[in-house]
This record gives C-alpha cells, structure tokens and sequence, in this order.
C-alpha cells in the first residue's frame, strides 16, 4: 500500500502539488488522470523519489520513503518497476541486452538462464525476433513494450510493488500482476490495454 | 552564492559516484568499453596534432634562435622540453576537454533528458556511479598514455621538420632532445595529466548530470563543460606547477 500525505511540491514558486493526499491499495488498478501539464509525472516521479518534495509523507507499507537514506531507497526501488513516456531503453545496449540489463546488475543467473527469461519476458509483450535490434531501430509503441519486459525482468509474477507509468500509457496490470499500476490519460490504448488484458 | 552551490553539488556527485559499485564484474565491462570510446578513438587526433604541433614548435625554435652563439642542439633541446612540461599535458587535455569533455556531457545529458537515468535509478543502481566512474577511470588511465604518445610523435615531427628547414641536422637534433634531460619533468606531466584526466572526466560528467529540459540544455551543457574544464585545467596548471616546481 502506498499512502501519500499531503505532498506539495513547487518549481521556480510556481505551485504544482498542492496538498495531495490519496490512498493506493493493493491489488487496484489506480488512473490518475489530468490536464496536459497538470503535475501527474510529477506526481508519479515525487512518489518513487525521483522528485524531492517540499513537504508531506509518502508512505510504502508504512515506510517514509522521504526519511530513507540512499541504501534503502535503492532497495525500495529494487521492489518497482516503472514505464517511461519514451520508454527509457538505453541506447547504447540492444533489444535483449536492455531486458538482461536489471539480471545482470542483481542476479546470479547464468546466461543461459538470462537469455530464456529474457525471451520469457519478451514474449509476454509479444515481441519476438527483435531481440538485437537497436532502440533506435523499433518503433515507438515497440519501445514502450520492451520497456515493460524491462520493467517485469525481476519481477514477472508481480510478487512485489509494481508502479506504472506517468503521463502515457501505462501498462495494465496482468493477472499475475496483482499490484499497483498508475495510469495517466483515459485513452483510447489503456481502453485497448484493459480489455485485452480483461480477456485473458 | 550560485558558485557555491555549484560546487557543493559537484561534490556531492563525486560522492555517489565513489560510492560501492553493486556489481564489480558489469562496471569492468564499461570500463573497457569507455577505455576503448574515450581513449583508444582519441589516439589518431593526438598523434596527428602532436606530430604538426611538434613541427611547428622546432620550426619557430629553429628561425628564432638563429644566432651563432646559440648551439643548434637546443633547438631540439627546447622541443623536447616544451612538449614534456605543457603541450603534451597542458594544451593536450585542452583539446581533449573539447573531444572527450563534449562526449561525455552531451551522452550523459541526452540519458538524462530521455529518463535513462531516471530508469536506472529506478532499478536500484547507483546511476552516478554506474555512468561517470567508468569514464573517470578509463580518462584518468588513458590520460598518461596519451600523453607518452604525444611527446614521441612531437618528437618524431621535430624530426621531421627540423632538418627540413636546413638549419638543424638530425644528428643535432637528436643531440639536443638527449641532451640535460630532467627525468622530473616527466614525473610532473604525468601528475598534471592525472589531475588534468579527473577534471576532463568529472567536469563534464556533471554538467551532463545535471541538465533539466531538452536537445537545446544538452547542447548548452556541452558548451559549458569544455569552458569549465578548460578554465579549471589552466587553474589546475597554475597551482601544480607552483607546487611542484618550488
């Protein structure tokens, strides 16, 4: 569960968050829907640290991530995956090499054992022989689904917290992925993403 | 005041960036990777203005010290000695702030704007220390290296250059680059390309870090980080060779 309290963030004095306060529980599937401009990845970004806040509480499972030292947060995010609005891929590693990228910082697999996840975790966003290819030569909707494998590479079966991404889509929660996904617009591709995801 | 807070954020990066690496065996990777990017790709330019800037230097040392009291063997003397204490360290890791400073800003500050770093950190891994000490290391390794090169081919263009010009022989010539050679000289070059190497590295490292906006920041954090770096390796000049030589 992640509770936020009363958070409130400026930039250059020009207010952004204002007093917000909410509740994600676990197990819901929670949108947070606004204006272009209107502080939703600023939002996203303050709960998971990336953005310091100037007041309020974010509470993990009762944990201030604010009070956290740089150890802890670390191994806090270990616990998250997260989608970008561009992806996020690293451009100088390919297709497969970007999903391995987490395995190789944080597990003792073999590369055998990396190179099957990896294909695991690609086939569940349905990509399939693009694995070295370059970020640059996928497109952008490919992008975006490698970044989710990247994002599920540690944690494919959704044991642990599980943050979506900003301003676009974000992806859904599948039904191993019992956690928490925050979402920003109402398009018409989370529609497409729930109701695919509603039919499996 | 925003001096300060500059330079207290630069430290504070160079803190995380000294930080534990999680994972030693990835971090070898890109040191050789950055190695091969930073160092080994700068060899070709540092050779070709070395062996020009060589030849330049004995050709004024040569139409200026045209007086019969003065031996010619000093002019291959004067060479040596001006590669060995600046032109190979100084004005070479000027050039390098350019080359090597510009890359290193303007890859960092485009991983910034599209959220690559943001990415990393969202995985647990200490980006600061996964992305700049790498290119601390390998720019701080490379540096000495480049620098024994540069005063060879500047050398080999005096050489070239020397006799051509019809007032020194090569036989003179080779006298005077053997003749009172100061072994300290080298000793001091290679400390100064050693600081000369950090600043390359870390200056740029941070402009780069730190670049909030667009493709318009990085451009500007780039400009930024080779006129930082190039004012603070003439500062860093300054102080070693007061320090050193007294």
């Amino acid at each position: 569960m992640i509770e936020i309290r009363n958070i409130k963030k400026s930039f250059e004095e020009r207010p952004i968050l204002k007093d917000i306060s909410t509740l994600f529980e676990k197990g819901k599937t929670n949108l947070i829907i606004g204006q272009s401009g209107s502080g939703k990845t600023v939002l996203l970004k303050s709960i998971v640290r990336l953005i310091e806040v100037d007041e309020g509480e974010i509470l993990f499972d009762g944990r201030d991530i604010r009070k956290m030292n740089f150890k802890d947060i670390k191994l806090l995010r270990q616990e998250m995956g997260m989608v970008f609005q561009g992806g996020a891929l690293f451009d100088s590693l390919n297709v497969e090499e970007n999903v391995q990228f987490p395995m190789d910082m944080f597990t003792t697999m073999t590369t055998a054992e990396k190179s099957k996840h990896v294909d695991f975790c690609l086939d569940r966003v349905n990509i399939k022989g693009a694995h070295h290819l370059y970020p640059s030569e996928i497109s952008g909707g490919m992008r975006k689904r490698v970044a989710i494998a990247r994002a599920i590479a540690l944690n494919p079966e959704g044991e642990k917290g599980w943050v979506g991404n900003s301003t676009q889509v974000l992806f859904t929660r599948n039904k191993k992925l019992n956690e928490f996904v925050f979402a920003s617009p109402l398009s018409k591709r989370i529609r497409d993403l729930k109701q695919r995801e509603d039919d499996e | 005041m925003k001096v300060f807070s500059e330079i207290g954020s630069y430290f504070l990066l160079m803190y995380r960036v000294f930080s534990r690496p999680e994972k030693s065996r990835i971090y070898w990777r890109q040191l050789l990777l950055e190695i091969e990017k930073l160092g080994i790709h700068s060899l070709g330019i540092v050779a070709i203005i070395s062996v020009f800037m060589g030849g330049i230097i004995t050709l004024q040392l040569t139409y200026n010290m045209s007086n019969p009291l003065m031996p010619t063997y000093l002019v291959g003397l004067g060479n040596r000695d001006t590669l060995i204490l600046e032109f190979s360290c100084t004005v070479l890791s000027l050039m390098l702030a350019g080359k090597v400073g510009s890359n290193i800003a303007s890859e960092i500050g485009s991983m910034r704007v599209t959220e690559q770093i943001d990415s990393l950190e969202l995985m647990g891994v200490n980006s600061a220390s996964f992305l700049i000490l790498p290119k601390i290391i390998a720019v701080v390794f490379i540096s000495p290296i480049l620098f024994i090169l540069s005063v060879f081919c500047g050398i080999i263009g005096g050489l070239i250059a020397g006799p051509l010009s019809g007032i020194v022989t090569v036989a003179t010539y080779m006298g005077g680059i053997r003749t009172m050679f100061v072994p300290f000289f080298v000793t001091f070059s290679i400390i100064k390309t050693l600081v000369f190497g950090f600043l390359i590295a870390t200056v740029p490292a941070y402009q780069g870090y730190n670049v909030q906006g667009g493709a318009l920041e990085v451009g500007r954090a780039s400009t930024r980080s080779v006129v930082n770096t190039s004012i603070l390796i003439l500062l860093a000049d300054l102080i070693l060779t007061q320090l050193l030589f007294k």
